[in-house]
């Protein structure tokens, strides 16, 4: 397949205006079904007369610090062609020589996905026409890539579908590395195209999964695993809007308990985790509709449309590409050695699934809870960090488990900030969690001194103590206050003498207002009703 | 064995070159063939129980793998990448228009 045709993500879109960004192919060659909006149905389930088989082919960019087969840096962004060389740009003469760190990554991944590492593997030549492979070909792996027989659990339940219980293995087929492609733009004229190699050469993973995924849930469910997966084991940035994890998808459907599979569509230019499930959703329906009308389905490659909701035919069957593998004459093949292996296997940390597990029996956290926070390892670092500070403390870890997936996803939400950002260290959240329990200040005010303390970084001791915002329970103070306000307020006393129940709420709200929030509600209340007899 | 028209057009397509004629097509299928000729007097050899090799390092010539260290080393200055060309703004490499 081929890799990063469409120059979309306005990376070298410098000079506005004079250059239009297309996709790829333009022309519509027909065959193309609506999307029918409202009216589908996720037919990947138990139901219905068909069932879908769905592989994925993800491509990760590796966070190395270097391209890789030469040394140009792989950092985003840059001025158009200036993270180039003579290796890079496909210069005549050249020797491309393998970057270390990109065959760690791979094995590292692969490991983390149970994958059988290959103790002998080699570069091949896939050979294409196409300006965003400034060779003339992709140095690629064909029939030896660095691993391959491994598989990722998912839980088909923390997708659409509820009906499903227990845990699918998704099989992954194989995990090779090579090398990404340039970008192309073209010129609003029409007359030229312009190629940015600042991309190519970036090292990437191609991880292929078995046609084990039955429906748009449990693609996004098994993507969503494999990006934490790769970003726990530090070998991608992940950033699908920089481009860094890219897939596509094949899809074909059948009728239901038929052995045999029907004829694959590949769907490519899929660039969020919504666009995957979205363009599978329309596929499974347009397939279904063609079978249903007594058609056949041909084996072609679509481009998905995320704006129109569609996908257009870009290549049939008959036009599919002769790539001509052959060995790359210019690297030679690589003897891992068994040791390397199982130096990076010892380097690995703990995966995401086994932290939730652990999560789940150590803290007693509600499966959804544990999820939620190792979906991110920095997020599961932080929690961990406060759950033993919580422990030592005696403040229950449930509670904070509360307070990291509400208040403070929710500040980092708003703030559009990262955890490994965070200002203040995690202890901080236990010592507010300890005040609250003590009763020195109540939920809503913790609420805002958490804000305070995510904003600055200020101890919450400081905080409270600096704006005084300690509850109010001094009975003798409050019952001032009370007194005060009941003087203020003869109607309300009146409506409430005659029964009406409201009326004690305006008076509550009263005292608040006269202690600005801090007064203890529940003793001001008890106060209150006193008072009133 | 004669090479077929087919997979010379097929093979020429692949290659990006254009044939114009049909005496041109003959030519390229006979040059063809004199290659492929060559290489079925090779397999008359007896090769048996001589494993493939596809690289001198495969065949025990060289035990130390080929890599190089994730260091960052200095990139070349566009100008002298798109030296060759005529047109140095804005900074690309320009091909006639390609779409897929």
């Amino acid at each position: 397949m081929i890799l990063g045709k469409e120059g979309l993500d306005g990376r070298t879109n410098d000079f506005k205006g004079k250059i239009m960004v297309t996709g790829g192919k333009t022309k519509d060659t027909g065959g193309d079904v609506k999307n029918p909006g409202g009216d589908l149905k996720d037919l990947g389930g138990n139901t219905g007369d068909y069932e879908a088989v769905i592989g994925l082919e993800v491509h990760a960019e590796l966070s190395t610090k270097t391209k890789i087969f030469c040394s140009c840096t792989t950092e985003f962004g840059g001025l158009p062609n200036t993270h180039c060389c003579p290796v890079c740009t496909g210069m005549p003469g050249v020797l491309p020589v393998l970057n270390s760190r990109v065959v760690e990554y791979a094995i590292r991944a692969g490991l983390a996905a149970n994958c059988s590492v290959s103790l002998f593997t080699k570069q091949d030549r896939k050979n294409y026409f196409y300006p965003d492979i400034p060779k003339g070909y992709q140095i690629s792996q064909y029939d030896l890539p660095v691993c391959k027989n491994g598989y990722i659990e998912i839980d088909p339940g923390n997708g659409e579908r509820e009906n499903e219980t227990g845990k699918k293995k998704i099989r992954i087929q194989r995990i090779h590395i090579e090398e990404d492609a340039g970008k192309l733009l073209h010129s609003e004229d029409g007359t030229c195209s312009f190629i940015d190699y600042n991309r190519a050469g970036v090292p990437l993973i191609e991880i292929v999964t078995e046609p084990d995924i039955s429906s748009a849930g449990e693609a996004r469910v098994f993507l969503e695993k494999l990006r934490s997966m790769l970003l726990y084991v530090g070998v991608s940035d992940c950033k699908m809007e920089e481009g860094s994890l890219r897939c596509d998808v094949n899809i074909s459907v059948k009728p239901r308990g038929r052995t045999e599979l029907g004829e694959r569509v590949e769907i490519k230019n899929l660039n969020s985790f919504r666009a995957v499930y979205r363009a599978i959703e329309v596929e499974i329906a347009r397939q279904e509709s063609i079978i249903r009308a007594g058609g056949t389905i041909s084996r072609e490659t679509r481009r998905w449309d995320d704006t129109r909701g569609e996908s257009i035919q870009m290549r049939s069957k008959e036009d599919v590409h002769d790539y001509r593998y052959f060995p790359e004459p210019d690297i030679p093949p690589l003897t891992i050695k068994e040791d390397f292996v199982e130096r990076i296997k010892a380097s690995l940390p703990e995966l995401p699934w086994e932290r939730k597990d652990r999560y789940i029996q150590e803290y007693g956290l509600p499966e959804y809870d544990a999820e939620i926070i190792t979906s991110s390892r920095e997020l599961a670092d932080f929690f961990e960090e406060a759950a033993v500070k919580a422990a030592g403390k005696g403040v229950n870890i449930k509670m904070v488990s509360n307070w990291v997936i509400r208040e403070l996803m929710r500040l980092l939400n708003d703030r559009n900030a990262s955890v490994e950002d965070a200002k203040f260290p995690a202890g901080h959240l236990v010592k507010l969690l300890k005040i609250v329990d003590e009763g020195t200040i109540n939920i809503p005010t913790a609420k805002k001194v958490f804000e305070e303390i995510f904003d600055t970084g200020k101890d919450p001791e400081h905080i409270v103590k600096e704006k005084g915002l300690e509850v109010l329970n001094d009975e003798e103070f409050l019952r001032g206050i009370v007194e005060k306000v009941i003087g203020d307020n003869p109607s309300s006393v009146s409506d409430y003498k005659k029964g009406k129940e409201k009326a004690l709420g305006f008076l509550m709200g009263q005292v608040m207002k006269e202690t600005r929030g801090k007064a203890d509600p529940q003793v001001a209340r008890r106060l209150l009703l006193e008072e009133l007899k | 064995m004669a090479i077929s028209r087919q997979v010379i057009e097929h093979i020429a397509e692949l290659a990006r070159v254009e044939i114009n004629n049909e005496k041109e097509l003959e030519k390229m299928a006979a040059e063809i063939d004199k290659i492929i000729a060559y290489f079925d007097k090779l397999k008359e050899l007896d090769t048996s129980g001589i494993e493939a090799m596809e690289y001198l390092e495969a065949d025990g010539c060289g035990d130390e793998n080929t890599l190089r260290n994730d260091e960052v080393g200095k990139s070349y200055d566009r100008e002298d990448l798109l030296c060759r060309q005529e047109e140095k703004e804005p900074g690309f490499f320009i091909v006639p228009r390609i779409v897929e």
